[in-house]
């Protein structure tokens, strides 16, 4: 399973590649991007099996990511790893079309229950 | 729901402790003395208008920025460091933001050198929690910017 996982933090990406390896994903491999154009780049390119993106990132926030996937026609599974957690983001998130959210900070699980619908197809 | 010491500290403690693996250690110290600090800051604005702010030695940023990026602490560039304690304020202020009422927006961390406690001075009337992590002070402030 290939997973993209697009943060402007750094450390952040590795947290969350390192969490999804611990949570015993098989044949995981996980690709990073900084922000939401390096991430639309990294979708066409490598074509993952799902997304994971922060949400408050410099260059294209992670909605406006998400919103231009569809726009173009592409649905691969989307998720948001964020700290926004309110009522009104996660509304925001839904309704552009976001499989799930996981909010930090967060555990291997959080991230298996998230992506097994994809690992259930 | 408001931000009380007992909430703000529940939410350092989980995202310290619980997400990072970092020891926290409750403190009685309410300021940074050291020359060599560093400080990272995000605002909420909107319903609720706040100011986040993460204080902490920069031995301690590097320390903790070595268990973040698993790296030893002489391979971390500045920029790394910078982004480890960068990121703890994001999700300390993206929590808080979860829980108070009302729609606000967050802003990208804003890290930088301090000398002290700035940038609040010590007439600062928020709230504070202190922590030892690692031996040293890792202060968590929060100013609501509604009440002056």
């Amino acid at each position: 399973m290939k997973v993209l996982v697009v943060d402007d933090s750094k450390a952040m990406r590795m947290i969350v590649s390192r969490t999804l390896k611990q949570s015993g994903i098989p044949n995981l491999t996980t690709l990073e991007a900084g922000n939401g154009i390096e991430g639309l780049a990294m979708v066409a390119e490598h074509k993952p099996d799902a997304v994971l993106s922060d949400w408050n990132m410099p260059e294209m926030k992670g909605i406006d990511f998400l919103k231009k996937l569809r726009e173009s026609g592409n649905e691969t599974l989307f998720g948001f790893v964020t700290s926004e957690c309110s009522p009104e983001v996660k509304k925001e998130a839904d309704d552009a079309g976001a499989a799930f959210f996981i909010v930090k900070p967060f555990t291997p699980n959080a991230f298996e229950a998230a992506l097994t619908p994809v690992l259930a197809r | 729901m408001t931000i009380d010491e007992q909430t703000l500290q529940q939410v350092v403690s989980d995202v310290c402790s619980g997400m990072l693996g970092l020891e926290l250690e409750p403190s009685e110290h309410s300021t940074c003395d050291e020359t060599d600090a560093l400080s990272a800051i995000v605002k909420i604005s909107g319903g609720w208008d706040s100011l986040v702010q993460v204080l902490t030695p920069r031995r301690t940023a590097v320390s903790i920025a070595s268990t973040m990026f698993a790296m030893s602490e002489d391979e971390l560039s500045e920029a790394e460091i910078r982004d480890a304690v960068g990121e703890i304020v994001n999700m300390v202020g993206g929590n808080l933001k979860g829980i108070v009422d009302g729609e606000s927006s967050l802003s990208l961390p804003c890290v930088g050198e301090v000398n002290g406690s700035a940038p609040f001075d010590g007439s600062f009337s928020g709230l504070t929690v202190s922590n030892r992590c690692q031996g040293d002070p890792l202060i968590v402030r929060v100013h609501d910017r509604s009440k002056g």
